[in-house]
């Protein structure tokens, strides 16, 4: 049976402010970006999944079942929060035999359960090292390990790059591949190349409601046509509403990548992910 | 309960895995061990009176020594998830913050049960190393030190708990410092310094009075430093209020269990118990308790009830007493000559009257103003008997389920006729006894044995002819000799029965005088070197000079 985890209408606030606002959408087997920036919600939406807050109004189902009904559902959802940190004076081994005690896992499955995913994360050689031992990197590695610890049917990776060095967000990359395609995975992130690459659809949410649910090639078509390259010097001759999205040297000269609602006289780029992106939160 | 098991085996493995936290444990420990081991080695062979006692007067000044330590050491323990930023994970699994708190809480309890054992055992070695092998003491010294040590522990561990849940590192020092401040002696004096500016602190300070209380105080041989059932009853609020406290913070609004109602519930009657009144042997110097409450209370009293009456007298008494932690009386009275307009009875003030009715049953209407109590027969009927139930205590003569001292010439019992009960130029309670003999038969419920002027039938049940019925509990112990029967504090090293033998020997040898046969040696902490005498029986603090006993200041 698929796993289909399903938002209708979901609510939260926290005191008068209104934090999400009638969120709906559909998760099944497959890797998710949420995308938005800071504030917009996302944070607060997998802590309602992960039933660390509960949500006003509206149901949380997974498979048809109220998440709130289902016996021990906290387990069988993976959640690697933002702010991560370990109990310094234990090892590795040891921080996950306690993950693997709260999450239920039998006693007898828990070496081969640690070890498979120590291998997953590449940290199997650090088994028995304090964690006060392990760089920034490797701690962000062990939280995704906990996170997958026991195969839970759900995971939620809030900012999993953060601290990361490109080789170990390749490998990061690579293991959401090795995950198995049944599973929802979540990947809430600003970071828009982290998602670009493995997501099969994304989720743009912008002050409290998703405002587009789309796969990568769609994003990228919904900036088609607005993307330009504008020498440095002429931004000036720009007309209409636009967003300059970053500025490069090429060809020793100054370049801008500009985001326009109006047809342009400058030569017009191939849209990525983050253009499609910008143009939807920027409203271009 | 497998689950706790695993959830307190982690919570080992992380507090061992702590250096910091485990070596200041063991440290401590070994300090408690040592302080001991000094002062044993100190008084062994000491003549000192005060000889039996000083173990325990020692683990009780450790409370607060631990109190402290304990406090801060749980808080950081507690504080692990937050500081090890681990909070939203564990968190986000399925009752993660519960089993957390479950299992790092059952070693904060476990602690502190370790404390108690190495702490009553080092009190009850060192009391049969001095050669003090009574199983009483033994029991109810071990009492007082869970009460103290384990209790305290128990609250500290949860008010670092609830610290460590609803504030960061700073506040919450800033809020353990001062409970450490108010709980402490320090406070107590600062409160006496207020009073005597016109400034009553006391109520405040008195919810925190959660430490030994009475250890700068000489030991009372009859009591020593043994635990009031109000303090028992603020810890155990203080326990549950926290801990209700704690619930009530949801971490990422996590359901509230009926464990937090129930808390909650204990709580609040826990602090209905405490502020109800009840009679304690209260040994700091609050001067709104013992020795000064009366002064302050007769002060005010007008003394103006002194109204002539219709003499009657009380032909016998028939008593059920219940003694918690204040005394509840059911008395039947037989009262001569049987048509009078009004009964007046003298009754202390602090025992309030419930119910007063006739020998049918039907109920009298009554008043009591200060130490006067007022029967009416509106009916004129023929009264013979008088059933009176009534509740409270007296600060001075206290009755509690641990200790009692109730004096036979001490209106605890209503008195035919009304008296003055407070001598206010001496500062004393005056002697009133009944003017002649009556019948008491007196049964009281409650555990330990029970020292009386009466003859004792079986347990909890005295009969006898008296002016007053003297009742006494506490670490006391019975020796007949010569047809005198002495009643002691054998944790005075003074008194023994070879002491006793040649006490008595003097008196009726050496000085040829005849006393009462029944002596009480028991010190009232309350009123310490006040004496009764009798016609039958003398109750004394201290073995008093037997030439002294034809003496005026015994009367």
């Amino acid at each position: 049976m698929n796993n289909i985890l399903k938002l209708d209408n979901i609510n939260k606030s926290f005191r008068k402010k209104k934090v999400l606002k009638n969120i709906s959408c559909t998760f099944d087997g497959g890797i998710y970006g949420l995308l938005g920036p800071n504030g917009a919600g996302k944070t607060t939406l997998m802590r309602c999944i992960v039933s660390l807050y509960k949500h006003e109004s509206g149901n949380l189902t997974y498979n048809d079942k109220k998440i709130e009904d289902i016996k021990g559902c906290g387990n069988m959802v993976g959640y690697l929060p933002q702010k991560f940190g370990l109990f310094k004076e234990l090892t590795v081994n040891e921080i996950l035999k306690y993950f693997c005690s709260i999450k239920g896992i039998p006693y007898e499955a828990e070496n081969d359960e640690i070890n498979r995913c120590l291998q997953l994360v590449n940290l199997e050689e650090h088994k028995n090292v304090k964690c006060k031992k392990l760089s920034g990197g490797m701690i962000r590695r062990l939280g995704i390990a906990q996170a997958i610890l026991g195969a839970p049917q759900i995971i939620i990776f809030d900012e999993p790059t953060t601290g990361l060095d490109p080789e170990e967000r390749l490998r990061f990359k690579l293991l959401l591949k090795n995950l198995s395609r049944d599973t929802i995975i979540i990947i809430s992130t600003h970071i828009v190349e982290d998602v670009e690459a493995v997501c099969d659809k994304i989720l743009i949410m912008n002050d409290g409601t998703i405002i587009e649910a789309l796969t990568t090639g769609d994003i990228k078509k919904t900036a088609s046509g607005k993307v330009y390259e504008v020498p440095y010097d002429e931004i000036k001759n720009i007309n209409g509403n636009h967003f300059i999205e970053k500025q490069y040297e090429k060809n020793n000269g100054i370049y801008c990548r500009v985001l326009s609602s109006e047809p342009q006289t400058f030569p017009a780029l191939e849209p990525i992910v983050e253009d499609g992106y910008l143009c939807r939160i920027k409203n271009i | 309960m497998k689950t706790l098991k695993i959830d307190i085996k982690h919570a080992f493995i992380r507090f061992f895995k702590n250096e910091n936290l485990i070596y200041m444990y063991i440290l401590s420990i070994l300090a408690i061990v040592a302080r001991f081991l000094k002062l044993m080695k100190r008084i062994s062979g000491s003549d000192e009176f005060d000889v039996y006692v000083m173990p325990l007067v020692t683990c009780l000044e450790m409370v607060k020594y631990l109190f402290v330590f304990f406090l801060f050491l749980t808080f950081e323990y507690l504080y692990m998830l937050k500081s090890a930023s681990l909070e939203e994970t564990v968190g986000g699994i399925s009752n993660g913050i519960r089993r957390y708190e479950n299992g790092s809480l059952s070693v904060c309890i476990i602690g502190a049960f370790v404390y108690w054992v190495i702490i009553a055992l080092l009190n009850t070695s060192g009391g049969i190393f001095l050669g003090n092998k009574d199983m009483a003491y033994i029991i109810q010294s071990s009492f007082t030190l869970f009460v103290f040590v384990f209790g305290n522990l128990l609250l500290a561990s949860f008010l670092a708990w609830v610290t460590s849940k609803y504030f960061g590192r700073i506040r919450s020092y800033f809020i353990l410092t001062g409970m450490v401040l108010f709980s402490s002696f320090y406070f107590e004096e600062i409160s006496a310094l207020l009073f005597e500016m016109g400034v009553n602190i006391y109520p405040f300070q008195e919810i925190f009075a959660i430490m030994p209380t009475g250890l700068k105080f000489m030991p009372n041989f009859h009591n020593p430093f043994v635990v009031q059932p109000n303090q028992i009853v603020l810890i155990v609020a203080w326990i549950f209020g926290l801990y209700t406290l704690a619930k009530m913070h949801r971490n990422f609004e996590q359901k509230r269990s009926r464990l937090y109602w129930t808390s909650g519930l204990i709580c609040i009657m826990a602090i209905c118990i405490f502020c109800a009144p009840s009679s304690n042997i209260l040994m700091n110097e609050n001067p709104t308790g013992t020795l000064m409450e009366s002064q302050m209370y007769y002060r005010n009293d007008t003394g103006s009830h002194e109204v002539d009456f219709d003499k009657f007298e009380a032909v016998s008494y028939k008593m059920e007493m219940t003694i918690n932690n204040q005394l509840k009386n059911s008395v039947e009275i037989e009262v001569t000559p049987c048509n009078l307009e009004c009964y007046a009875f003298t009754l202390y003030h602090g025992f309030k009257v419930k119910q007063v009715s006739d020998q049918n049953g039907k109920k009298l209407r009554f008043s009591q103003m200060e130490d006067a109590l007022y029967i009416y027969n509106d009916d004129s009927a023929d009264i013979s008997l008088l059933n009176i139930y009534y509740k409270g205590g007296s600060s001075t003569y206290y009755s509690n389920a641990l200790a009692i001292y109730l004096p036979g010439d001490f209106p605890y019992y209503p008195q035919p006729g009304i008296h003055d009960v407070y001598d206010r130029e001496r500062y004393g309670y005056k002697s009133n006894f009944l003017e002649k003999d009556a019948y008491f038969e007196v049964n009281i419920s409650g555990p330990g044995n029970i020292y009386s002027n009466l003859d004792n039938t079986q347990k909890g049940s005295y009969k006898g002819y008296c002016r007053g019925p003297v009742f006494l509990k506490g670490f006391l112990k019975k020796y007949d000799y010569r047809d005198v029967s002495v009643t002691y504090p054998y944790l005075n090293k003074e008194f023994s029965d070879e002491t006793i033998k040649k006490w008595i020997d003097n008196l009726k040898d050496g000085l040829g005088v005849s006393c009462p046969n029944k002596i009480f040696f028991a010190p009232n902490l309350n009123q310490r070197m006040m004496i009764h005498k009798g016609e039958d029986y003398i109750i004394a603090p201290y073995m008093f000079d037997p030439e002294q006993y034809t003496d005026e200041r015994m009367e």
